[in-house]
């Protein structure tokens, strides 16, 4: 028979007892939402720690909230308002003490960026003078912040390249009002542009004071802050007098300082536990769904015996039944795993990003549906054999 | 004589649990194209049994069978179900139509297990069939909204959908009350009369048997006896 005559005569089949359908998706549906979920939040705690890290160079002190036992919670705690042990006071404090060393906080906020009639979404990145120095960015045209833009809390602002890209084609930005989360600032500058990290692009983003930013969002912490020696001190040694300078002023260890070697070791770390929880939760995702599939195709089989005798009888093939009852529970599997998927990317956006950040990731939808589609044909062989196998006149004769 | 369906010693034996019911023994029967047969009997005779296996539904325990000169006593189920979709149409006493599929879609289903078929072509040739069956015009409807007797032309028009070489109703009447009956017995007459459909019916109706040529009495699994009909009655003669 033709490929597409039986998927037409499965989807009439599944058509004509919708709630059975539906519940046979189930267990298919919770499994690869939940999958689509769980990853989407590894892979944002991934991308959270990578954006945070890839555009600074690898003599940077990195030091967050939180203490040290667990780099991936003192990460987390960095985007979480839960935990805020570091302020821009700390900023200061190190500064004076540290007249070397170029200090430079940051915070990130989605921010809706309009200008005229158009609106981008993009990282708003509130940080200090500092930031040229810790980071690899590059003033591209207009200037850098200065102290009095910092300690004066102005609205102004410089574009990362493709933010300007995005909003402005063919006007200088420089010296033009936008609004960023409804609030006017003014473009002092643009940046050079420093390129993309896999998927993440560093350019995407537009830089604030910090104090301006803090006195918006009504934070009082800092996410992270930055440190690099100006003269040859080695990082280890900067990282010591910075960990004895806040000790001191906190009187506890509730930060940590690591530097970029580390952070790149912590999102590998992610990066194995993720496909050790996808293929666990893909498994957990193929048992549960596919036994509630094939529960539900055996009833199915079993009231459908007599259509399966006249079918039989008027000349289908085994081979026919068998394909027709297999296609259908691919459908069910299929179309479940793609509700799932829905379902799953539905909740990650409704998870606030201030307390996780979630990233959906084409892999983890790719792998969703191919384990859905896969648990459909693996749980429904042995209904669709089962159907294929009947005698065609004892078929006939069941009531 | 153009012989289609020759058996030897056909015999086919169930087994529940300790006793073997041997519910057909050593059939030899032959007939020829453009012949109308009926089988006779009282139930639990073997009648459904045998007309299971000419129609290739079922394999027998011993005997032979040709259709058409092939041995088809042994062949594997895709060769069976090849045979039933191409050279034999059934019809059923309890009409056994897909009750989710329309009566168009319900004449047209042996059609779609052939891989090399034209659906178009198909419905053209399935409403024409269903004009002279004189339903046409319930094409679109569901078994459910039709009569008894309209369901068995229905059931009709899916066995001839494939010019089969022979058809085999198992008590086409059986269902109906006797003047329905009468009227799918006339289309099935006709049906030999007028296109030469060669056909085998199953009957408890004596009355029905004095229209066919050949009348096999059916008792205990094997043929009691054959009676040729000299006086065959036609068509017409159905009262209305
Ligand atoms: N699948 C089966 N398993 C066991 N015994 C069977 C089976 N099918 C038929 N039989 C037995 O075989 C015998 C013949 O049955 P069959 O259905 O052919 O009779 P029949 O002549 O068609 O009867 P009726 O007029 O009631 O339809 C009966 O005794 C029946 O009980
Ligand atoms: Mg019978």
């Amino acid at each position: 028979m033709k490929i597409a005559r039986i998927i037409k005569m499965s989807l009439n089949s599944l058509k004509i007892n919708k709630t059975r359908t539906f519940l046979s998706m189930l267990g298919v549906i919770v499994g690869v939402a939940s999958l689509i979920l769980i990853t989407s939040v590894g892979y944002g705690a991934q991308y959270a720690i990578l954006s945070s890290i890839q555009s600074l160079g690898s003599d940077v002190i990195i030091i967050t909230p939180g203490q040290k036992t667990n780099l991936f919670k003192a990460t987390m705690a960095g985007t979480s308002t839960a935990l805020k042990p570091l302020t821009y006071e700390d900023v200061k404090y190190l500064k004076r003490k540290l007249p070397d060393a170029r200090i430079s906080p940051e915070n990130h906020i989605g921010a809706d960026v309009k200008y005229g009639n158009l609106t981008v979404s993009t990282t708003g990145v509130g940080t200090n003078v500092d930031v040229l120095y810790v980071s690899n960015y590059k003033i591209d045209s207009g200037r850098g912040f200065t102290d009095q833009d910092i300690d004066s809390y102005r609205n102004v602002c410089i574009l990362g390249a493709t933010t300007r890209d995005n909003l402005f084609s063919n006007v200088d930005p420089v010296g033009q009002y936008i609004k960023i989360n409804n609030i006017k600032y003014r473009v002092i500058g643009t940046l050079s542009p420093v390129g993309s990290m896999g998927m993440m692009d560093l350019d995407d983003i537009i830089v604030m004071p910090i104090t301006t930013l803090q006195a918006h969002t009504r934070v009082k912490s800092v996410q992270v802050i930055y440190a690099k020696a100006m003269d040859d001190m080695s990082i280890d040694v900067l990282g010591a007098r910075i960990k004895s300078l806040l000790l001191v002023r906190h009187g506890t260890e509730n930060f940590s300082i690591n530097n970029e070697q580390q952070y790149i070791d912590l999102a590998k770390t992610i990066t194995d536990t993720l496909t050790i929880m996808l293929t666990a939760i893909g498994s957990i995702a193929l048992i549960v769904g596919g036994i509630g599939i094939m529960n539900i195709m055996l009833a199915s089989v079993a009231e459908r015996t007599r259509e399966i005798g006249i079918r039989k009888a008027i000349g289908a093939r085994n081979i026919d039944i068998l394909l027709q009852f297999l296609t259908e529970s691919t459908l069910i599997s299929g179309s479940g795993g793609a509700m799932g998927i829905i379902i799953g990317i539905a909740f990650s956006s409704l998870v606030p990003q201030t307390f996780l950040p979630t990233h959906i990731t084409s892999t983890s939808i790719i792998i969703g549906f191919s384990v859905s589609v896969l648990i459909g044909v693996f749980f429904g062989v042995y209904p669709a054999k089962k159907a294929a196998q009947l005698n065609p006149v004892e078929a006939l004769r069941y009531e | 004589m153009n012989e289609i369906v020759r058996t030897e010693n056909l015999t086919k034996t169930y087994h529940l649990g300790e006793t073997d019911v041997n519910a057909l023994k050593n059939v030899s029967l032959s007939i020829n194209k453009g012949e109308l047969v009926s089988i006779i009997g009282p139930s639990g005779s073997g009648k459904s049994t045998l007309m299971h296996l000419l129609g290739c539904l079922d394999t027998p325990t011993s005997g032979k069978y040709f259709l058409e000169g092939e041995d088809v006593s042994k062949l594997n189920d895709t060769r069976l179900a090849n045979i039933r979709n191409k050279k034999i149409g059934f019809v059923f006493q309890t009409f056994n139509l897909l009750p989710h599929l329309t009566v168009l879609d319900n004449v047209i289903l042996p059609v779609i297990y052939n891989a090399k078929s034209n659906l178009r072509e198909t419905e053209r040739k399935a409403m024409k069939l269903l004009e002279n069956a004189g339903i046409k015009e319930r094409a679109k409807h569901l078994p459910a909204q039709l009569s008894g007797g309209e369901r068995q032309r229905v059931a009709i028009v899916r066995a001839l959908i494939n010019d089969p070489l022979i058809v085999f109703a198992d008590e086409p009447t059986g269902n109906l009350d006797s003047k329905t009956g009468l009227e799918i017995i006339k289309i099935l007459k006709e049906l030999n009369e007028e296109k030469g459909v060669t056909e085998i019916i199953v009957t408890h109706d004596i009355s029905i048997t004095q229209f066919t040529h050949r009348i096999i009495h059916i008792k205990d699994g094997f043929i009691e006896k054959e009676i040729e009909n000299s006086h065959v009655a036609n068509a017409e003669e159905i009262k209305k």
